[in-house]
């Protein structure tokens, strides 16, 4: 686990400010992480496989406000720290894996589009992956006394063996021969490329002298390429995060459903058989979308005998090993470790030490749980926002005492499981701020 | 819960004591709220026009906090629970700020410090309720409330207008002056009208006691004194309430033509507000009117040509004049081309106008309106290129949109209407106004947008080192440097003496003939390159894409695979047809290191052949899947083999250094290539044979290599007995079967095995990295690295240049991503490269990032410090 040493201000605000918009925090999870020992070692253990160069897969259950997103956006986190570049998205009707309409494409923009490294935690880092394979490759020329060029062809080698990895090694050259020749339309070309952007082979070939593109049909191949690319470039391996899987299961086509899982059983086989080198994957979803035996994961014979639960494993005893990670629901418990948490976030760095005491924990549970009975601990989102809003409420107003306050939490049982969309990063777009009456 | 009613009663008898004082300010918006008229509940959503300048701390969110003036133009109680709009001095920009991020406000105008800002606005905006902060609200709210309404009017009047606005225009009507009409005031004649004159004129709502563009006769207007400084003039204007000496200065400007550029701006904003109030409400209650809207829509355009260079100004009148147009204009102002102009939180007006007008009637959206839509977004982000070459940045994306839409983008209307919501400069309207159009808003609509981004982004990605060019050296927008930098089809179209003169010297130099070889240095000599005995590999580079844009190649092109070179070398000069070529295939690659081969071998019997070379051509060009335009620049590079072959005893020497495998390597790629037309005649074999005598194998081993490449599985599967001679047809050479499921090779019919000559290709890559090495000249060979001297000291594990680059950023908080990518330039680094590995060796060492954000780039000097200890 990362160790919760110092707690910046930049993340600091950046934790309140997502769990004040009702979403999963993108960067210091680890300060805000109750429990689950287990399941974060357990995804240690495969990160650290895939930075040895080994293969992992992890689909993630749970149910609705179990936490997925907050586990996916944790894990990423680590795998960041542990030098992997990340890539994540949510599947949606126009995101999936198998497409023939340019969906399957169109994830793999969305990935490449949210690649990240250690020092653009946020996305957009693909440019900064390409220019450290150059930068490295330079620096190694340097060292020999011989040409980069020859050391970028020679790293690349590697790739062009691999299934389209002619292409991807000639478009990595291209953005280094645009740098030197000063081209920027052919840097900006090859990085589009990489992105998945073109979308006709005659474009790609008049822009980058290139016979293929990224298409739906070899999304998955370039997945690996991309693994084998950031490896090259220094980076520990590449760790693919996709939350929604529960799109997959709405597809209301069964032919469409049964492609798309095809899919799926490609990259667990890959990825068990360890043919997939330095790549993970995990995938987050609900259980009718793995145990639904018409439509779900369990509708796939193949997929089913190789999922299924350790027989042995039941109730109490958990089985870390396979590839199902079931997070159990936030208990009271939990819920409690976590608010404090929270408010010693909040207290961090000489704000306001301490705004509400233990006592006062208790009491705002209790009152939570008058107002929408036990769904407040097992659908957290709504119960997170108001104490976070509370807490801002005690710190602008040093006279008011969180007793006077607690009861005014106004919180509405939430509704929509499931498909409730991810908000964008909207600043500030969270009107339900001032909603405390007296 | 007694004690508690009574604070609250307590707090309302201060809040009422509150609202007495407001009454003595010199506040429009609050002043003389006494006005009669019936009492009624107060709205409490929705933006208020509140009029202030405060200073404030504010942290925005991203966590920066910063010291800003802000003029306050609306405040919302609701809105992110309290948060005003207000231009922002910092910024230059309207923001919306939110109350709960403000450290600390000072009112600029009395000095006072606002300890809650949240009741200060509520009070100037007139609204009364939400004073404090925090849930004490709604009820202390309830109270005032009822004992507001019942002696004290909040809003009295609010309604009148706006309640009988035809009855209001009529009004208004009888104290217009239309344009032509002479009159006189104060002993002013002013002639072109197009004033409200006369008295009692109530404004089109909220709390001002009277139109502040009437302009009321019997006021004193102090002649002698008039105050054109604007001295005395209060933020926010009228007639009735301004000092003599102002009225006197502004009737002056009015008598004087409307026209002097240095009038103060307040006076012609007085002006204005009567132009503003005629145009969005009197003329929308006056059908019978209507036909004056032209000349009042003109006479907007012409203050806007006077006075546009005051932002504030600029940006009201604009939008007036976009709105008008739009209501009264014929075409709905989609003939007159929108601005790219950045306005506030939104798309301008204009653009949704427009754009929504052109999708309602199922017409394509043309380029300049898609780009007025992209660059008006306020999600749209545009990088420096687009706004440094705005003229290049509009005419690239123009032509892109073309290539891609043709006339233009159709879409399907969506359902959501269009709604207006204007907000006037004149204090008569009392807040903004809403205009509902029965058109598609296209602030609904993100799919076509992103496509629009994704275009603007390329547009200015592409413009980034031409607008870098720019920055370093302004003035030199023409040299042709700069024009080297632009994109081809930029380029194509910029003449300036500069690019005639290279023209010209090009044909006088070809002649009438397709190619010619010359020395570097008359290049050297006519691109102004930094030394003059050698043509640097950028440089090379920069002058070949300008020569494209012109229709002339040169060979070696860096491009292409070419290097450096010094002034006594040759070069090729030819004509292209095309000037599409940006890339190369690997074909193109393979087909040059072959002729580089074969160039070296023939030039070791003594000089290449006529022969030869037309036959080096003609396999080439026959075989292999080459298009026009890399036919022609193939011939170029060959005929510059020709004339500076490679020099044998270098290249031998060099052929010593590579390991065995390597020039194993190098002569199965010659077969390979010499195989791919599916024969292989005596004359390449010949060719060959020297080939594997110049890399130091076994003359012998090549025949055997030849046989190989026949029968090897791996090139091609022997399924079917192997034809070695054909009959007839072909009298020389051998036949190589044809891939399994087609007819084997013959004679004439001539058929290329399509995947071998991709795994040859595959090969390649392999192949020119280690000929890379043997085939530069080391008088052309780039200096390892520019900036950084080799012995320079290095820090945090970084090397030298990282390390210098480290030590530039020490002793700085942050950075612009322009500068940052001009340091890493000038140390010869990759900035992205450089981001990544400068916060990788600061996690290594502190555990923390070092450099953070896109633009700009934060410092952590706390990690930086234990980076350079």
């Amino acid at each position: 686990m990362t160790t919760t040493a110092a707690l910046r201000p930049r993340v600091r605000n950046a934790i309140l400010q997502s769990l004040r918009a009702g979403v999963t925090p993108r960067v210091g999870q680890a300060h805000i992480q109750v429990g689950r020992a287990n399941e974060v070692r357990a995804l240690l253990t495969d990160i650290e496989r895939i930075a040895d160069g080994g293969s992992a897969i992890r689909f993630v259950i749970g149910e609705y406000g179990s936490g997925k997103t907050f586990f996916l956006n944790l894990v990423r986190a680590i795998a960041l720290e542990k030098k992997l570049v990340t890539a994540h998205a949510d599947l949606n009707p126009d995101r999936r894996l198998h497409a023939s309409g340019g969906q399957a494409r169109s994830l793999y923009q969305e990935l490449m589009r949210n690649a990240s490294t250690r020092s653009k935690p946020d996305g957009g880092a693909l440019q900064s992956i390409i220019e450290r394979f150059v930068t490295r490759a330079r620096s190694e020329a340097t060292d020999r006394g011989v040409a980069a060029d020859a050391v970028i062809h020679e790293r690349l080698a590697a790739l062009a063996e691999m299934l389209g990895g002619y292409d991807f090694a000639e478009v990595v050259a291209g953005y280094w021969r645009g740098h030197e020749s000063g081209d920027d339309a052919l840097k900006a070309n090859a990085v589009r490329w990489l992105r998945g952007e073109f979308s006709t082979k005659t474009d790609a070939r008049n822009a980058l002298g290139v016979r293929t593109i990224v298409d739906d049909s070899n999304v998955y191949d370039h997945l690996k390429l991309m693994a084998r690319f950031v490896q090259l470039a220094g980076y520990s391996g590449f760790f693919v995060c996709l939350d929604e899987l529960v799109n997959l299961y709405k597809l209301p086509s069964a032919r469409a459903r049964g492609a798309n899982y095809e899919q799926l059983l490609r990259i667990l086989n890959d990825t068990l058989q360890g043919s997939a080198v330095g790549l993970g994957f995990v995938f987050g979803g609900t259980p009718e979308f793995l145990l639904d035996t018409r439509k779900g994961l369990y509708s796939y014979e193949a997929l089913q005998s190789r999922l299924a639960q350790n027989r042995f494993a039941t109730g109490e005893i958990v089985d870390l090993k396979g590839p199902v990670i079931n997070l159990p629901n936030l208990s009271p418990e939990d819920l409690f470790v976590l608010l404090g948490k929270i408010r010693d976030v909040y207290a961090a760095e000489g704000h306001a030490t301490r705004l509400v005491s233990d006592d006062g924990l208790r009491a705002f549970m209790q009152h939570c749980s008058q107002r929408v009975g036990d769904a407040y601990f097992r659908t957290p989102r709504n119960t997170i926002k108001e104490f976070v809003n509370l807490l801002a409420v005690l710190e602008q107003n040093s006279e008011v005492d969180w007793e006077q306050l607690i009861g005014t939490a106004d919180l509405a049982e939430e509704s929509n499981p499931d498909l409730a969309p991810l908000e964008e990063d909207v600043e500030g777009d969270d009107d339900e701020l001032a909603s405390f009456q007296l | 819960m007694s004690e508690f009613a009574i604070v609250i009663i307590i707090a309302g008898a201060v809040l009422l004591w509150l609202l007495s004082q407001t009454r003595e300010r010199p506040q429009p918006r609050t002043a003389k709220r006494e006005r009669s008229g019936t009492g009624h509940v107060v709205d409490r959503t929705g933006p208020r026009n509140v009029r202030a300048i405060l200073s404030l701390t504010y942290t925005d969110a991203e966590g920066q906090t910063t010291l800003r003036t802000v003029r306050v133009e609306s405040f919302d109680a609701t809105r992110y629970g309290g948060s005003f709009v207000g231009h922002c001095e910092l910024r230059g920009d309207s923001r919306t700020f939110r109350i709960d991020r403000v450290q600390s406000a000072v009112d600029t105008s009395t000095g006072e410090e606002i300890h809650d800002l949240r009741a200060y606005l509520s009070r100037l905006s007139g609204l009364t309720q939400r004073i404090g902060s925090g849930p004490i609200d709604d009820d202390l709210n309830d109270l005032l409330r009822t004992t507001v309404s019942l002696d004290r009017h909040p809003r009295p009047d609010r309604h009148r207008a706006q309640e009988r606005p035809e009855e209001s225009a009529k009004l208004a009507d009888r104290c217009w002056t239309p344009a032509g009409r002479i009159i006189t005031v104060g002993g002013y004649r002013i002639e072109q009208g197009m004033l409200y004159i006369g008295k009692d004129l109530p404004p089109v709502g909220g709390w001002h006691p009277a139109e502040p563009a009437l302009i009321d006769p019997s006021l004193p207007v102090a002649r002698h004194s008039p105050a054109r400084e604007g001295g005395g003039m209060p933020y926010w204007p009228s007639y009735g309430s301004i000092p003599a000496e102002c009225r006197a200065a502004y009737l002056e400007w009015l008598s004087t033509g409307r026209s002097d550029p240095h009038a103060y701006i307040g006076y012609v904003f007085l002006y204005f507000y009567g132009l503003e109030r005629r145009l969005l409400f009197d003329l929308r209650h006056l059908p019978d009117r209507q036909g004056e809207a032209s000349a009042l829509i003109d006479e907007v355009d012409r203050l806007l040509s006077i006075y546009g260079e005051n932002r504030s100004f600029r940006q009201y009148g604009s939008a007036l004049l976009h709105l008008a147009r739009a209501l009264w204009s014929e075409a709905g102002g989609l003939n007159h081309p929108p601005s790219t102009e950045r306005r506030g939180g939104e798309i301008p007006i204009e653009v949704r106008l427009a754009v929504g007008r052109l999708i309602a009637a199922g017409k394509p959206i043309p380029a300049e309106w898609a780009l007025a839509w992209v660059a008006g977004h306020p999600e749209t982000r545009l990088r420096t290129p687009s706004q440094r070459c705005a003229k290049e940045f509009r005419e690239l994306f123009l032509h892109r949109f073309n290539v891609m839409f043709g006339e233009g983008m159709v879409l399907k209307p969506n359902k959501r209407r269009l709604r207006i919501s204007h907000k006037p400069a004149s204090a008569s309207f009392g807040g903004p106004v809403d205009i509902h159009f029965d058109l598609p808003d296209i602030t609904g609509i993100s799919a076509p947008l992103r496509l629009l981004r994704e275009l603007a982004e390329t547009a200015s990605s592409e413009l980034e080192s031409y607008s870098r060019f720019i920055g370093r050296n302004p003035g030199e927008a023409d040299s042709l440097q700069a024009l080297a930098l632009l994109p081809p089809e930029l380029a194509a179209s910029r003449e300036s003496p500069e690019t005639l003169r290279l023209r010209e010297w090009f044909e006088q130099t070809l002649s009438g003939r397709d190619w010619v070889v010359t020395t570097v240095s008359h290049l050297i000599a006519l691109w102004q390159c930094e030394r003059d005995d050698r043509i640097r590999k950028d440089e090379l580079g920069s002058l070949a894409r300008m020569l494209d844009s012109i229709g002339y190649g040169i060979e070696p092109d860096p491009r292409f695979g070419g290097s450096a070179l010094s002034a006594d070398q040759k070069i090729v000069l030819f004509r292209v047809e095309s000037r599409s070529l940006s890339a190369v295939s690997p074909t193109y690659h393979a087909a040059t290191l072959l002729l580089h081969l074969a160039a070296a071998v023939a030039a070791s019997d003594g000089e290449i052949s006529e022969e030869e070379e037309r036959h080096l051509e003609g396999h080439l060009e026959r075989s292999m899947d080459l298009t026009q335009t890399e036919v022609i620049r193939l011939r170029a590079h060959l005929q510059w083999l020709v004339a500076s072959p490679p020099k044998l005893t270098r290249l031998k020497r060099r052929v010593e250094e590579i390991d065995e495998r390597s020039r194993h390597q190098i002569a199965h790629f010659a077969v390979a290539i010499a195989g791919a037309d599916g024969v292989i005649d005596p004359e390449e074999v010949k060719i060959l044979t020297k080939i594997y005598q110049l890399l130091g194998l076994d003359p012998d081993q090549a025949y055997g290599d030849i046989h190989s490449l026949r029968t090897d599985s791996r090139w091609h599967p022997a399924d079917q007995p192997v034809t070695v001679r054909p009959p007839e047809s072909h009298p020389i050479g051998y036949a190589i079967p044809g891939h399994h499921d087609r007819t084997p090779a013959s004679g004439s019919g001539f058929q290329l095995d399509m995947e071998r000559i991709e795994r040859t290709l595959a090969e390649t890559a392999v192949v020119s990295s280690v000929l890379a090495e043997v085939f530069v000249d080391d008088a052309a060979l780039e200096p390892v690295s520019s900036g950084a001297p080799q012995d320079a000291t290095t820090t945090a594990d970084l090397d030298a240049p990282h390390s210098q680059l480290l030590l530039a950023l020490k002793a700085r908080a942050e950075i612009s991503r322009e500068d940052f990518e001009k340091l890493a330039e000038e140390l010869n680094l990759l900035p992205d490269g450089a981001f990544e590995a400068l916060n990788e060796a600061a996690f290594e060492r502190a555990g923390l990032p070092l450099l953070e954000g896109e633009d700009p780039i934060e410092i952590d000097l706390e990690t930086l410090g234990v980076l350079t200890e």
